[in-house]
């Protein structure tokens, strides 16, 4: 379903070119749960980025379902993380003066669904993750682990095939944490969802099926 | 994403920091006054003198001249070829009769006119400025009266006089100066001779306040006299000497353009009212154009707040940009959603602009009509036309956009990755 090939990502920084992916292949199947995971500075977030279409690779090929991303256009790429993925943050990303539901909808916005109809689906994508009642609430009226299922329930929304965690948990209490890995697992689990979670946390890392160790921009063990 | 949303989506993130909103609004509304007041004004002002044209000029007559000279301004000697091009033209007679020739030409007049010294009321010794008009009667009776009524064209010794006069003359009514008489002293062409002859006549009208505040229109029998006087010169104004100009009127109004074309094919030049009346609405379409210049500078400076409003903004909601991205927003709408919101800005400015321009107008409208305006009860400083709004909210809302559009940009090209990033 997911496949890299040989990809390398540079970058400048001023004079210099940084390498953050190093040559990776990788192939990822339908439906399974990877830890993408390994020191800060190795590649894994830029790994997840260009699975994402956030970022293109300066050379190899990315191929998902058939589509080689590495040629994708802006358009074609937006439509991708519109339709395809959903991104869960650290650090959640959630509007400010958005509703836990307008939060919810954002996705849909750009997929040019109307108002009543992005907000019944984002309803029902709240009551996934079991905030149903917090419906109304704005992000600074929702605990920590609650923000995160709101996000997790914005990655939802357009019933992606693929959704990509970076660091989840990583601003969350242990038991907060625990909650949204639970709860990331089952949406892997029952819905078939794709799950890629990038950490550094080894414990996090156990609750995945398979998990590929990145160092220096390279695939160490997988 | 819909249009809707668009709208909906830039009109909330403005909503969203009201006081910024404000301010950057406030620049755009004193832009959009000034246009809006300024153009309202020279609307007004170009209304008032088309009226005015229109009631001192007949739309069916043609002021006829005999030459078809004109006069070249040039600051260097030029030969002259052909010398006819430099002498004046006077009509004769047979240019009346090739005139009154020309099909649904009516009636062919003398462009009559004199110089008057000044005017006297009866029973004072006092002194008054005076312009005498005169002219055949579909001319004479396109004014309105207060009081009175007009003389019969070949009449003698009556006279219309300006409402003005009434209080130079110590008249109280204008129903007071009918049936009183007025001297005119005429003096003579050549300075050096110093002779003035006296004329009087009865007063029979009273015109309504125009902008000739200074007028008395006698019949033409009389101007003749008296320009012949003037001029020394009893064959002033005959068929042998009919003067360089000539007033022609038609049967029709509709056919003046064919007669105007006949008579310039005849080596006559003239101009027909409405000629006159476009040079006057061009004239006044570059004043008006003068006049909002102010307002377009006030809104290009109010459109560099735009571009510092918008700017802040991406810097503050980089984060937000790039959420949008990750979830599948396109360049094209970050740059749409941001253009919007520069545009959303300059159709509020436009609109309460329009708003307090439109309510200015009013109150200078009540204002003059008490003060300064109160002689001419037909006439508003301030005229709003609906294709004036909707320009102004045009033009403020197009600055505004075109000022979106270089932050828009800005934050289209924004990195997903770094804007995530950004703390």
């Amino acid at each position: 379903m997911i496949k890299l090939e040989n990809i390398t990502r540079e970058y400048r920084m001023g004079e210099d070119i940084v390498r953050a992916v190093s040559g990776i292949s990788l192939e990822i199947t339908e439906g399974e749960f990877v830890a993408l995971v390994g020191p800060s500075g190795s590649g894994k977030s830029t790994t997840m980025h260009i699975i994402g279409g956030l970022d293109t690779p300066t050379s190899g090929r990315v191929i998902v379902d058939g589509h080689d991303l590495s040629r994708a256009g802006d358009r074609e790429l937006s439509r991708y993380r519109n339709e395809k993925i959903g991104f869960v943050f650290q650090a959640f990303n959630l509007h400010p003066t958005y509703t836990a539901t307008e939060n919810v909808a954002l996705p849909l916005i750009f997929s040019g669904i109307g108002y009543s109809r992005r907000m019944k689906i984002a309803a029902e994508a709240l009551e996934t993750v079991g905030l149903s009642d917090r419906a109304s609430h704005r992000p600074n009226q929702l605990s920590g682990g609650e923000r995160q299922r709101v996000s997790i329930a914005r990655a939802l929304v357009t019933q992606p095939k693929i959704i990509l965690a970076d660091e989840p948990t990583g601003n969350l209490d242990s038991k907060n944490g625990q909650l949204v890995m639970e709860l990331l697992s089952r949406l892997n689990k029952e819905k078939g969802i794709t799950l890629i979670i990038v950490t550094h946390n080894m414990e996090i890392a156990a609750v995945a099926g398979r998990i590929i160790k990145m160092r220096d921009g390279k695939i160490v063990e997988d | 994403m819909r249009f809707a949303d668009v709208i909906k989506t830039a009109f909330y993130n403005l909503w969203r920091k009201k006081f910024r909103t404000f301010l950057t609004i406030l620049a755009i509304v004193i832009g959009a006054v000034l246009i809006a007041l300024m153009t309202s004004i020279g609307t007004g002002l170009q209304k008032f003198i088309v009226d005015q044209f229109g009631l001192m000029v007949p739309q069916d007559a043609l002021t006829v001249y005999a030459s078809n000279r004109s006069f070249n301004y040039v600051d260097t000697p030029y030969e002259i070829v052909d010398t006819s091009d430099v002498i004046v033209r006077s009509f004769t007679a047979d240019d009346i009769e090739k005139l009154l020739s020309i099909e649904s030409v009516e009636r062919v007049d003398y462009n009559v006119g004199v110089s008057a010294l000044y005017v006297r009321a009866e029973g004072s010794e006092k002194k008054y400025s005076v312009s005498i008009n005169s002219g055949p009667d579909y001319q004479v009776r396109m004014m309105t009266l207060v009081a009175g009524g007009y003389f019969e064209e070949d009449a003698c010794g009556e006279c219309l006089i300006s409402f003005d006069y009434l209080p130079a003359f110590g008249w109280e009514k204008a129903e007071d100066a009918i049936g009183k008489e007025v001297t005119v002293t005429v003096g003579k062409y050549n300075v050096y001779n110093t002779e003035t002859a006296n004329y009087s006549f009865v007063i029979c009208g009273v015109i309504l306040k125009t902008m000739n505040a200074t007028q008395i229109v006698i019949p033409m029998n009389d101007t003749i006299e008296m320009e012949r006087y003037y001029r020394d010169n009893p064959e002033q104004y005959s068929p042998e000497q009919p003067g360089t100009s000539l007033l022609v009127k038609v049967r029709d109004v509709t056919a003046i353009d064919s007669v105007a074309e006949t008579i310039r094919a005849e080596g006559f030049s003239t101009i027909t009212p409405a000629e006159i009346l476009k040079e006057i609405n061009s004239i006044f379409s570059i004043i008006q154009i003068g006049l909002s210049a102010f307002g377009v500078i006030a809104l290009v400076v109010a459109s560099i707040g735009i571009i510092n409003t918008l700017m802040m903004s991406i810097y503050e909601r980089t984060r937000e940009i790039g959420v949008m991205k990750a979830v599948g927003a396109t360049r094209g709408t970050i740059r749409l959603l941001f253009t919007m919101e520069g545009a959303a800005l300059g159709f509020i400015g436009g609109v309460v602009g329009v708003g307090i321009g439109y309510l200015c107008g009013k109150i200078l409208n009540i204002v003059g009509s008490y003060t300064f305006l109160s002689d001419y009860p037909t006439f508003e400083m301030s005229v709003f036309s609906i294709q004036l709004v909707l320009m102004v909210v045009a033009v403020t809302t197009a600055i505004s956009l075109i000022a979106g559009l270089y932050p828009a940009n800005r934050a289209a090209k924004l990195d997903a990755v770094e804007a995530l990033r950004y703390e």
